[in-house]
């Protein structure tokens, strides 16, 4: 038995006692138990979850991010969902206002107010109102505009006549306007040049014309003209200048014996291949410079020449430039032109044309895809909505797979009257009239002229589109496009991003924490990077390597870098002399731990928050470039669809009103984004923006 | 201090040395460019070009200086015809170096004036870039620092929000929406001011009309600047330990703003307006380019559609020359305006 032990104590009351205790009254309290760490009840806190708790205070930023989260799904969804094509160019539905509601609200309709347009000689009657949705009043003073579809004119007021600068059959007079505004002294000329003739300076060739002079408080000064001609002999081209001179005060007509001049300034008495006469407008270094071309008479002794050089005269400004707008073939004989590389400093266009013109509000929908009547159409067209195919022998038999919209008989004595819609989906209101010619060799060619709905028959379906936000000049959907061009800028940013922010990691981590010559050469290396104005370096890369996607991305890169390199250069200087990497590299670390568990991982909330920033201005930097027209070739980003659009910026704002606020919108919430995160992550820093 | 300067003076011209050498050897890789007009320019430019050293000169056809630039045919040359070489970028960077030191020749415009010296060019233009800067620094300026003044005294009241949201808003949209929108409405929608810079030979009021959209679109930037930098400045400067002093000392609000506060707030800001002062020289492109304004920023637009490389290449010195020098003189200006700061002193 164990042997007991007997203790003697005195109490509190100062009594002697005596107690006894064996090793049996003992036992382990936790004997059989295992004991370890007790898991947290409560979560601890992290710094990232501390800085987005940080972060979700601040409203504006919150706001920011969301709105940003917004754009970057619409950037990869809009462009996929929205039906409408741009892959390639539908002229029928350029510029096509944004539309909303219904068209004839008077807001986000789809219309335009047009002022001053010239009028056709078109009166507006009983019968054209009931064609039409829209009425419009009815009397001597009303007529249609010309060049726009009747039933898409609406609020028509009385025409009046006045000047005008549209070229039209019903403008009468005016002069050619032809301007120069480079802002060179003397460099350059832009030409307003004839066709190409054939001349024999054997015959006497006389030209007159006169030059009228145009307001000088508008955007022009009348500047110093040229009056030249342009021999070319055997592939040698020679320009002589016949008269020059500047108009003043009022209009002076000239009558030049051009083969007496020609020869007398060194041409040969002999016979051209080719000759273009030519108007001039010096360039004048601090204005626009302009001239104003009344009219001018060719003519020559011989008969068949006069016949070949006459018909360039023209009898006034309203002649020459209709003549070259309706032209379908740019090389017509009788066709004035300014010449392409004149055209990025100028142009010509028509000044003062008399005309009676209307104001009105256009429905552009209907304009451009409603109702028009005199369309033409092949056969093989209509016999395709009556559900037949051309077989290899040449009939035409019933496709069963393909559904029939109408039916109409070719060979019945009356045709136009046997057609008959037979479906929503046909685009074909009426045949008007059967036009069968029979072309050489037997084949008989049957053509009709129909009235057609034209959204159908372009394959828009059987309901008239709706572009929100309008369509541009090559009539893609505006919101398509601009969300699209979204996604190119995000990539560019985020890939640009992406790439600056490892280099400029590493390089600044070696800067940081090797010191030493390694620093002071790749300081030198970022200050001279840094000198260089980043316009110019991209400048440079853009001319030297071409612009796509993948020099811009280069182009940005050379530069971006740098600020995340000197930033995480400050952050290694900073830490590498702390306490805790003295202690760990006593514990035997390697640099290697040193710099990815000790330094990298402290100061990463900094570097981070700084260089997201980067995305922006990439974005910016982009579209800055693009706008100034280096930008990226057949690709779409925010900077090009600004820079295409800026020239429709007076007559079809909202063009750039979409992208613009786009950007805008994309920017303040960067900033804003970015300077929650700034707080977030660093609140010492809070409140200085 | 004066160490300082020098050193730092030397280090912006060597800087300034290796860009320019940079962008020259790159310019000179793109394709070589010939002046636009008739043959007659032509044989007077590329005979300068010889008499510059940039272009070498051969009577008959050689095959080791690469491609032949030109054949000039006899009818100009007015003898045998004439062979014209490139010649290799290092001797041309010499020839180019010496042009510049001995006879302050830039090169050649071979578009924009054909022939014409690039330095003459680039004076001509920037008597129009500068009376617009310096217009617009001198509104942007005091506006901008009193919009700071104004936001950092009613610090977190409304005026603050208003005035940091509109900064904000006007630093983050692009200048080019700004201007763009100040055109639509100003000029398109209700046709008071003119659509693009008037010519000299218009009316007084037309051309100071012609001055506002400039004018307004430059200062956007730059009093959004401004106001934020002040208010930075001062708000930091408020809460600082000697202005508690000041007011516990007896002296008021405004005494204690006046005297001591805004003194300490302008150190950092006044070099900055210095530096500002150093930029008026250059143009802003994308404004010039939009008002068709004949100034130095839109020559360089100019010179990259035509191709004119010797422009080209003495506009981007140009604007290289004005950001070095404004970074110099922002640095210096620190140790003038503060004592207490001495630039690139040692630990």
């Amino acid at each position: 038995m164990d042997k007991k032990e007997t203790y003697s104590y005195k109490d509190s009351g100062n009594v002697q006692r005596v107690i006894e205790l064996s090793d049996n009254d003992f036992e382990f309290v936790q004997k059989e138990k295992s004991i370890h760490d007790v898991k947290f009840k409560t979560k601890p806190t992290t710094f990232m979850k501390d800085a987005f708790k940080r972060f979700c205070k601040n409203k504006s930023s919150v706001v920011a991010a969301c709105i940003l989260g917004i754009l970057l799904v619409f950037s990869f969804t809009l462009p996929y969902i929205i039906p409408y094509d741009t892959t390639v160019n539908h002229p029928e539905a350029s510029f096509l206002e944004p539309k909303l509601f219904n068209a004839g609200t008077g807001f986000w309709d789809g219309t335009k107010r047009v002022n001053d347009a010239v009028c056709s000689t078109v009166k507006v009657s009983e019968e054209t109102n009931e064609k039409s949705n829209y009425k419009n009043p009815v009397g001597d003073d009303y007529y249609y505009p010309s060049g726009y579809e009747f039933r898409a004119v609406m609020n028509l007021g009385p025409a009046k006549m006045s000047y005008t600068s549209q070229a039209n059959v019903n403008t009468n007079g005016g002069y050619v306007r032809l301007t120069n505004t480079a802002s060179i002294s003397d460099g350059i000329i832009t030409k307003y040049k004839s066709n190409t003739k054939q001349v024999d300076l054997n015959n006497t060739i006389s030209a007159s014309y006169t030059l009228g002079i145009g307001e000088e408080d508008k955007e022009y000064v009348n500047s110093e003209y040229t009056f030249s001609v342009i021999l070319n002999d055997e592939g040698i081209e020679t320009e002589y200048v016949l008269d020059e001179g500047i108009v003043q005060n009022e209009a002076i007509s000239k009558s030049i014996n051009v083969t007496e001049s020609l020869i007398s300034k060194g041409a040969s008495a002999k016979t051209y291949s080719s000759a273009i006469f030519a108007f001039g407008v010096k360039s004048n270094e601090t204005t626009n410079a302009a001239i104003y071309i009344s009219k001018i008479d060719i003519s020559s002794s011989s008969t068949t020449e006069n016949d070949e050089i006459g018909v360039l005269s023209f009898k006034d400004g309203n002649d020459s430039i209709l003549r070259y707008i309706s032209a379908t073939d740019k090389n017509q004989p009788d066709l004035w032109d300014i010449s392409s590389e004149d055209g990025k400093n100028g142009s010509a266009s028509l000044y003062r044309g008399e005309a009676r013109v209307c104001s009105f509000t256009l429905d552009t929908y209907e304009n451009s895809l409603g109702v028009k009547e005199n369309v033409q159409i092949g056969e093989s067209d209509l016999r395709r909505y009556m559900g037949q195919k051309l077989t290899t022998s040449g009939d035409w038999v019933r496709d069963k797979n393909a559904e029939v919209l109408c039916s109409y008989d070719f060979d019945a004595e009356n045709p136009e009257s046997t057609f008959k819609s037979l479906s929503d989906k046909c685009p074909i209101i009426s045949v008007d009239q059967q036009l069968t010619d029979v072309v050489v060799g037997g084949n008989k060619v049957v053509n009709l002229i129909c009235t057609v709905s034209f959204y159908k028959y372009k394959g828009y379906g059987t309901k008239m589109p709706r572009f929100i936000f309008g369509t541009d000049r090559f009539g893609k959907d505006m919101i398509k496009i601009t969300f699209s061009g979204l996604q190119t800028s995000l990539l560019l940013g985020i890939f640009t991003f992406a790439i600056c922010f490892t280099f400029g990691l590493v390089l600044g981590a070696i800067e940081g924490y090797y010191g030493g010559w390694v620093d002071i050469i790749l300081q030198r290396l970022t200050e001279i990077l840094s000198g260089i104005p980043w316009i110019v370096l991209m400048t440079l890369i853009i001319l030297l390597m071409g612009s796509n996607f993948w020099t811009f991305a280069l182009a940005l890169c050379l530069t971006g870098w740098i600020g995340t390199s000197n930033l995480t250069r400050t952050q290694f200087y900073r830490f590498k002399g702390r306490e805790y990497i003295l202690a760990s590299r006593t514990l035997g670390s390697k640099d290697g731990r040193l710099i990815f568990k000790h330094i990298l991982p402290n100061s990463m909330g900094t570097i981070i928050t700084s260089s997201v920033l980067m995305i922006p201005s990439v974005i910016f930097n982009e579209a800055t470039i693009s706008y100034l027209g280096l930008g990226l070739k057949n690709m779409n980003s925010l900077g090009i669809i600004l820079s295409d659009n800026q020239a429709n910026l007076m007559y079809y704002p909202y063009t750039l009103i979409v992208p613009a606020v786009v950007i805008a919108l994309l920017m303040i919430c960067f900033n804003l984004f970015g300077n929650g995160l700034r707080d977030a992550f660093n609140p010492s820093l809070k409140g200085s923006d | 201090m004066p160490k300082y300067v020098i050193k730092r003076l030397l280090l912006a011209v060597l800087t300034c040395f290796v860009i320019l050498t940079l962008t020259f050897v790159l310019m000179k890789m793109l394709p070589f460019t010939e002046p636009t007009g008739s043959l007659s320019i032509k044989w007077a430019y590329y005979n300068k070009q010889v008499n510059l050293g940039y272009v070498i000169y051969k009577e008959t056809p050689v095959n080791n200086l690469g491609e032949c630039l030109w054949e000039a045919p006899a009818s100009v040359t007015g003898g045998n015809p004439a062979y014209f070489y490139k010649a290799p970028i290092i001797s041309q960077y010499f020839n180019w170096l010496g042009n510049i030191f001995t006879k302050w020749d830039w090169g050649t415009s071979t578009a924009i004036k054909p022939n014409f010296s690039a330095m003459d060019i680039i004076a001509s233009r920037l008597p129009v870039s500068m009376s617009i800067n310096i217009i617009s620094v001198v509104i942007a300026v005091p506006l901008g620092i009193i919009l700071g003044i104004v936001a950092a005294l009613n610090k977190n009241k409304l005026t603050d929000h208003i005035i940091s949201t509109a900064v904000m808003v006007f630093i983050s949209v692009p200048s080019f929406v700004i201007i763009s929108l100040l055109l639509l409405w100003f000029c398109y929608e209700n046709k008071w001011l003119p659509s693009q810079w008037p010519s000299s030979g218009l009316s007084l009021e037309k051309r100071f009309l012609g001055y506002i959209i400039p004018v307004v679109s430059l200062s956007f930037g730059s009093v959004c600047g401004y106001t934020r930098f002040t208010r930075a400045e001062l708000c930091e400067v408020m809460s600082s330990d000697y202005l508690l002093l000041a007011r516990t000392k007896g002296l008021t609000k405004r005494q204690s703003i006046i005297r001591h506060a805004l003194r300490n707030a302008m150190v950092p800001i006044v070099p900055s307006i210095i530096a500002e002062f150093i930029g008026i020289l250059g143009g802003s492109m994308i404004l010039e380019s939009l008002y068709t304004i004949p100034g130095i920023g839109r020559l360089f637009i100019d010179c990259i559609n035509l191709k004119d490389y010797n422009v080209l290449m003495t506009d981007m010195a140009v604007f290289t020359m004005i950001s070095l020098a404004a970074g110099v003189l922002l640095d210096i200006s620190y140790g003038f305006i503060d004592p207490r700061i001495r630039m690139g002193a040692k630990k």
